[in-house]
């Protein structure tokens, strides 16, 4: 009886339990990368004849955004510092698309562009702000501009790394343990602070890395047991911000797999694209400078520079096999 | 020697398996069995957010086909159960013509549980699956619960540990371990590590099926030595290993794709 039972449903049930397993292949993400930036392309000259499309892709997403900022500003008539105006490289590198990433994310947020071109004394300014001010329940926003303005002052070297040791750890412990990467969720910013915590990391500067070790640690933990339900936000953000964040998450958990030659975080990272897809796949992307449009911009930037490392962190790991 | 088991459902081979090698072992005595009931909607919840769709080919593996999963040329635990004169398949059954106490649990933290480990007062308990263990369930269980990891410790804690060290090309790291559960995930104190070579042209289920088939003759191994004191413990240090997750579909192509390369020199 088994044995029919067996004959009869193995054919059935593991190709059905395969398709189900990997409903989300890379080439449903490959696909809607390139869906994405298509539909990106109709709003932006650009040409794909290059050997790196993947860096092109999340470019242009980053370029539309920067064009969009820039009209954006120049209707309220702001004089934009040199600093915003975002150059499109071929040869852009990750530190560059960070910058870009940071750039953009300051610039949605913040109304005082000092954050910019003199990102140290910002820096300053919100950490006095917050000590004058009281606890972050009131200050939320500070976080991420925080985290974001150190970001900017690590990758565009405005800031040294003795000095952004010192403000990430200031910004570490001053936050209260419990939403700060903590196993119930995570604050607006920490992704841009994790991002910063690995720039650092990047360029040789070691004293935090015990602490940026167990930070991933404790996510990577975090988003394997939640899946879906993982990170959420201390805040009253928009939905749409909370998968901004997590895409960066993403990028922080793909860049430090790389950096650490750990393909445990490759594989979060993996999965954790496989959860965000269908979010994704429905963004609505049409031109315009409202905030609506611009967040979805962004993420799919965000999304399209994430496929990217991905696929090159993927193949820089199993070189011998795609060979 | 008093023992008890502390198994996942009630057709489990491996708890079959390690119940029926502890009976054939004299001198040792099975006071109980503690059977996680299946059909528990909390424990189809956990399981599907751990597992995913490979829970329904679990279920259609263990349930349906009974797991006799036919590889031709190799032993398989169905194979090693029929050559060991194992002819039970369930639990329920095995204890019924052992006359062995056996309650079903929810959880195998419950209450009932503890109350009859307490009755039961075991020397040392065998966990054959079925979840996380709680502190309260550890301090009514004699000398503690004995464990077989189906990885090498304290590198490879987790899930999916016969497939992480294929993809890390780290081949003399696969094995299983005897050790001590306690309350992290696979941090417990080490009793025995055994090493489990690959041989070529093995598949990740060749593998499996052998990691198995150890860890049966392993767990009866470990009690017999807890029990006789014959044994030295070995702590292990948190920062000393790593925890694995489930590996994603498209990392397991990649660690098959690395067996398919596998050359036994590499495991020198």
């Amino acid at each position: 009886m088994r044995a029919t039972l067996r004959r009869v449903l193995d054919p059935v049930f593991e190709p059905l339990i395969a398709r189900l397993e990997q409903r989300i292949t890379v080439e449903s993400h490959l696909n809607l990368a390139t869906d994405l930036f298509r539909r990106m392309s109709k709003y932006i000259e650009l040409t794909t004849d290059s050997h790196n499309a993947c860096y092109i892709q999340a470019l242009a997403g980053v370029l539309h955004l920067s064009k969009v900022s820039r009209e954006k500003n120049q209707q309220h008539k702001e004089t934009i510092p040199v600093t915003l105006t975002i150059p499109f490289t071929w040869n852009a590198n990750a530190v560059e698309l960070d910058q870009h990433l940071s750039t953009l994310y300051l610039l949605s947020h913040i109304e005082n562009p000092v954050a910019l071109s003199e990102p140290q004394h910002a820096i300053e300014e919100y950490l006095s702000q917050l000590a004058d001010s009281g606890t972050w329940k009131q200050n939320n926003h500070l976080a991420p501009l925080l985290s974001a303005s150190i970001l900017f002052g690590i990758n565009s070297n405005q800031i040294s790394p003795a000095k952004a040791i010192t403000f990430l750890r200031t910004l570490s412990e001053s936050l209260p343990a419990r939403c700060w990467f903590a196993r119930a969720g995570v604050h607006n910013g920490s992704a841009l602070f994790l991002s910063a915590l690995i720039s650092l990391q990047a360029k040789g500067e070691t004293p935090l890395t015990p602490y940026l070790e167990d930070v991933l640690e404790r996510l990577m933990r975090h988003v394997e047991i939640k899946r879906e339900d993982a990170l959420q936000f201390h805040t009253d953000a928009t939905h749409k911000s909370f998968l901004q964040e997590r895409l960066w998450f993403v990028l922080c958990l793909l860049k430090a797999s790389s950096l650490f030659q750990d393909l445990r975080l490759l594989n979060t990272a993996l999965k954790m694209h496989d959860h965000y897809y269908r979010h994704i796949a429905q963004l609505k992307l049409t031109s315009g400078p409202d905030t609506p449009q611009r967040c979805n911009w962004s993420i799919a930037a965000t999304y399209l520079l994430n496929i990217c490392n991905q696929e090159i962190i993927f193949e820089a790991f199993f070189k011998e096999q795609i060979q | 020697m008093n023992v008890v088991v502390l198994a996942p459902i009630n057709s489990s081979l491996y708890a079959l398996l390690v119940t029926h090698l502890c009976l054939q072992e004299e001198g040792m005595d099975i006071s109980g069995i503690i059977l996680r009931r299946i059909y528990n909607l909390n424990r189809l919840r956990s399981e599907f957010r751990r597992d995913g769709y490979r829970l329904v080919r679990k279920i259609c593996q263990k349930l349906i086909l009974a797991n006799k999963h036919e590889i031709p040329g190799e032993e398989t635990l169905h194979t090693h159960a029929q050559r060991l004169g194992l002819e039970t398949r369930s639990l329920t059954q095995l204890a019924k013509l052992n006359r062995i106490p056996l309650i079903r649990v929810n959880d195998l933290n419950s209450k009932e549980s503890i109350e009859f480990l307490k009755k039961a007062t075991p020397e040392v308990v065998a966990f054959t699956g079925g979840g996380i263990i709680r502190q309260n369930l550890l301090d009514a269980s004699g000398k503690g619960i004995l464990n077989v990891h189906m990885g090498i410790l304290p590198p490879y804690r987790g899930m999916d540990v016969v497939e992480w060290p294929i993809l890390e090309q780290q081949y003399h790291n696969l094995g299983i371990t005897l050790h001590f559960m306690d309350r992290g995930v696979d941090t417990g104190a080490i009793l025995e590590v055994k090493h489990i070579p690959i041989k070529a042209n093995d598949t990740i289920r060749h593998i499996r099926t052998r990691h198995e088939i150890a860890m049966c003759d392993l767990m009866v191994w470990g009690i017999r030595n807890v029990t006789l004191n014959n044994i030295e413990t070995r702590s292990q240090s948190h920062r000393a290993g790593k925890q694995f997750f489930v590996m994603h579909p498209r990392l397991v192509e990649a660690a098959r794709g690395r067996l398919q390369e596998f050359a036994p020199e590499q495991t020198q």
